[in-house]
């Protein structure tokens, strides 16, 4: 597949802070990539850069096989959708999407099309002559979409675009987005530090910490096989086990209960052999799941394991129990 | 736009030649000495500043500082309340409320004055009016005396006091309120124990600008207090423009300058806290 | 019960110290429409005192000379005072501190102070005492005035909206003229509107600062009261009222802060 960005040695320092060590990243054409990460991570930075809005300490930017590490924002074929969405408040919704093929000098029938086109994609036809503050804030979003979309950039950069959103209306514009990002082809990079948001629209997911790719993959991949513990941690819960030197990542769904009286060594089960026991310190109930926290015995670790209701036993704090899983599901974890 | 930092050296250097500059020629005089005819010559002596010993200046500055200091506690009696009913108001109430009580403060101090001149002067509104009702048979002698300047420097700095006092209350927390009022003090304690300290900030810097304010006030005494009652202002307004002794009158607006600038530095601070407590405010909600 | 009086009472005590602010102006607005020349008794209503004004020359000359001088004053403050209050928004400097407080000390000090010193300065400068002393004098107590307005409008004015601008074509020129400009216009033409309010109303600094020939009208009224009351500083002293409140409140109307703040509840 053909490269679109190359971030090549990019670090980045505000004043005597580094925040972000050498790293560097390919991002492929028509590829929705999603750079995920808690907040203070550098993702927003990483994508300002992109975007030129900063400029790397060190480092190259290439975007489709032009190095523009030190071009301005304004003469970068990528646009941006901002957290707030930052619409101009003095124009109405068909001045915003207007002003980049304004600045841009596009000719005035070819405009016209464009933007009547893109209203339509962002099904704000109805809207043209709205003002941003007399919109709702899925509306508005929408509007900061068709803006950046209008001039038809070779990437589309969203930093949080949902995040100012409640919960009904961020999950119906993730699959909004995603389709819009499908039929369009175009290489999308978002920015979120919602692991559920990335999981559902990304191609590729990109963890983040302290500047530094922790982990660059399917979001299959970064589920299921976490390379550290800031991932396996960062996305989903999970439980840590010490088994001699090296350390394993388990769901909770993954983790198996067994009464210690059934299945203390010299036991036959049907199941592989506890690994750990301990006793159940608390349950809470969630609907479909129970979560069941066990304490560790020798240490202070306490473990938490999903439990079905369909399964036989249900559990009481104080029960004593062995917790084990099948092998395939353990996964090494580098500290 | 690499070089848009510049676009503020304008400013500044107006500022340098038109402030700072007067400023430092003002110091330089007010250690100079004057010829007979008023001229400046610059020999470098204390004397002006040893002149404020002398008993006929000693005694207009503490008439000035008496003056300051019953117009600051006034205003703060006057003000406290109508910030607070300002505060009581219905949200878009209070702006309007706000530029009510702030509008006759953009009127200067002059015309201001000389209303008060209409209305207490022998042939003036008060002095007719008791005279047509019959209760004095000769008019009263109310204004160029010190309770004249007195009101007309309480009038003219008013609503420098209830604007800090506003923000102040403004920014209360009221559920500090409604929880004294849980845990049962009256009105008047929760008053006491909550909102008094609370807007103790707001008092102090309205304390601090009504009391500079009233230190350089010249006007309302030239006005309304006439030849008996001077205040530094006034002293100073004499050294330059009649008695022409600018060394003098150098010496005495770098001493008004001075104890201002402190006093203004001072207030910083205290808005500084206040802002604190405000943002604390804001991180609790 | 309670809470009802108690409110009353500060609603009582609240309306009388408003009283106590707005009677003198009322009262001096209303002697002015009073045909007595000796005006504590009211004998009539008149508008002769304002048909004297506008046939009195000295007094057309000092509202020719108010009007110059605010209108000059008022163009070159808000042009420095814009500029600057731009500057000091986009840029970090390492002085803020210094150039801040550079900005506030002339509103801080006491004016009389800032008069004479200026005084002293034209003095030394040998430049004879005019209409151009006034303008420099009144520009320089603008500028911090019209610095502050336009500041607080840039404050409240989000920056992504430059970024915005400029991740959409237009370059530094543009962002300005499009989106800067448009959305800080209401603090510069209120900066202007405060600007031009302080320089025709300021009596204290244009006491030191003016010449024989460059009376304005507070100064006028200043002369007029000194020699005794008349009914035409009444009138004069009205008009003055209702253009400096007239200004003041589209200035308030003007000013983005309590619009935010309002926004916000």
């Amino acid at each position: 597949m053909e490269q679109m960005i190359q971030l090549e040695g990019i670090t980045k320092k505000f004043g005597a802070n580094l925040i972000i060590p050498t790293l560097n990243l390919s991002i492929n054409d028509g590829e929705f990539l999603t750079l995920l990460g808690p907040s203070g991570c550098g993702k927003t930075t990483l994508l300002r850069m992109i975007a030129g809005l900063e400029t790397p300490t060190t480092g190259k930017i290439i975007l489709d096989g032009k190095d523009v590490t030190h071009l301005p924002p304004y003469k970068r074929d990528v646009n941006m959708v901002f957290q707030n969405y930052a619409l101009f408040p003095h124009m109405n919704v068909e001045e915003n999407i207007y002003f980049g093929l304004k600045m841009k000098k596009v000719p005035e029938a070819e405009a016209a099309e464009r933007v009547s086109q893109v209203l339509y994609l962002t099904q704000l036809e109805e809207f043209r002559e709205r003002r941003p503050q007399q919109m709702s804030g899925g509306q508005q979003q929408r509007v900061a979409i068709a803006r950046a979309l209008v001039n038809n950039p070779k990437v589309l950069l969203l930093d949080e675009p949902l995040g100012a959103l409640d919960y009904q209306l961020r999950k119906k514009l993730q699959l909004e987005l995603k389709n819009l990002q499908r039929s369009l082809g175009l290489t999308f990079i978002y920015v979120t530090h919602d692991q559920e948001e990335a999981l559902t629209m990304s191609d590729r997911i990109v963890v983040m910490n302290k500047g530094v790719i922790q982990q660059d993959g399917h979001p299959d991949a970064i589920y299921h096989q976490p390379k550290n513990k800031f991932v396996a941690k960062f996305i989903g819960e999970s439980n840590f086990f010490e088994m001699g030197d090296s350390v394993y990542a388990l769901r909770p769904e993954k983790l198996n209960l067994c009464l210690e009286e059934d299945c203390v060594e010299g036991k036959e089960t049907q199941h592989p052999a506890p690994q750990f026991f301990g006793s159940v310190v608390d349950i809470v109930f969630y609907g479909t799941i129970d979560k069941v926290f066990i304490r560790l015995d020798n240490s202070n670790q306490v473990v938490v394991a999903y439990q079905y209701f369909d399964d036989v036993k249900r559990w009481k704090v104080d029960d004593r129990v062995g917790i084990w899983w099948y092998e395939r599901d353990g996964v090494k974890v580098e500290q | 736009m690499k070089n848009g930092k510049l676009l503020v050296a304008p400013t500044v250097l107006w500022l340098c030649v038109f402030f700072i500059i007067p400023m430092l020629i003002v110091v330089a005089v007010s250690f100079a000495s004057r010829t007979p005819y008023g001229q400046v010559v610059f020999n470098w002596t204390f004397s002006n500043y040893q002149r404020f010993a002398e008993a006929l200046y000693i005694s207009i500055f503490g008439q000035t500082l008496v003056v300051a200091f019953i117009t600051t506690v006034v205003t703060i009696l006057m003000g406290y309340p109508v910030a607070w009913s300002i505060a009581k108001l219905p949200k878009k109430w209070q702006q309007p409320g706000l530029v009510i009580v702030m509008a006759p403060f953009w009127i200067n101090f002059l015309i201001r004055s000389y209303a008060w001149v209409i209305i207490l002067r022998s042939q003036g509104v008060i002095n007719t009016i008791l005279l047509k009702l019959g209760l004095i048979t000769t008019p009263l002698q109310m204004l160029y005396n010190e309770g004249a300047v007195m009101l007309g420097m309480i009038y003219a700095l008013l609503p420098f006091m209830v604007l800090p006092i506003y923000v102040s209350i403004e920014q209360l927390d009221r559920r500090l309120l409604e929880a004294a009022a849980d845990l049962g003090a009256a009105p008047m304690t929760a008053f006491r124990k909550i909102t008094l300290p609370l807007t103790m900030p707001g008092i102090a810097a309205g304390t601090i600008l009504v009391f500079i304010s009233s230190l350089g006030m010249f006007v309302v005494p030239d006005v309304m207090g006439g030849a008996k009652s001077a205040l530094i202002g006034n002293l100073i307004q004499n050294q330059f423009l009649s008695a022409r002794d600018w060394p003098f009158g150098s010496a005495l607006s770098i001493v008004l300058a001075v104890l201002s600038l402190v006093l203004i530095m001072l207030y910083y601070k205290v808005l500084n806290t206040q802002k604190g407590g405000a943002d604390d405010a804001k991180d609790v909600a | 019960m309670q809470k009802t009086w108690r409110s009353s009472v500060l609603l009582a005590y609240s309306l009388a110290v408003l009283a106590f602010l707005y009677l003198p102006l009322i009262i001096l607005a209303l002697y002015s429409f009073n045909d007595s020349r000796i005006n504590a008794v009211w004998s009539g209503f008149t508008f002769k005192w304002y048909q004297a004004l506008f046939q009195n020359t000295r007094v057309l000359e000092a509202l020719t000379n108010t009007l110059i001088i605010g209108f000059f004053s008022t163009i070159i403050s808000t042009a420095l005072g814009t500029t600057a209050a731009i500057a000091l928004h986009r840029y970090h400097y390492k002085f803020k501190t210094v150039i801040n407080g550079l900005v506030y000390l002339p509103i801080l000090i006491p004016e009389i102070v800032m008069g004479l010193s200026l005084l002293v300065l034209f003095s030394q400068a040998h430049l004879p005492l005019g209409k151009p002393t006034l303008i420099l004098a009144h520009i320089t107590f603008c500028v911090s005035f019209v610095v502050i307005t336009v500041g607080a409008r840039m404050e409240g004015m989000r920056n992504d909206l430059e970024q915005a601008a400029s991740d959409l074509y237009a370059t530094p020129w543009q962002t300005f003229r499009y989106i800067t400009l448009p959305l800080i216009m209401p603090g510069i033409i209120a900066g202007a509107l405060i600007a031009f309010t302080l320089s025709i109303d300021d009596f204290v600094i244009s006491f030191f600062v003016a010449g024989p020939n460059s009376t304005t009208l507070p100064l006028y009224i200043y002369a007029m009261v000194k020699r005794g009351i008349s009914p035409e500083i009444n009138a004069l002293s009205t008009l003055m009222m209702c253009a400096t409140v007239s200004m003041v409140v589209l200035a308030e109307i003007l000013q983005p802060r309590h619009h935010h703040r309002s926004q916000e509840e």
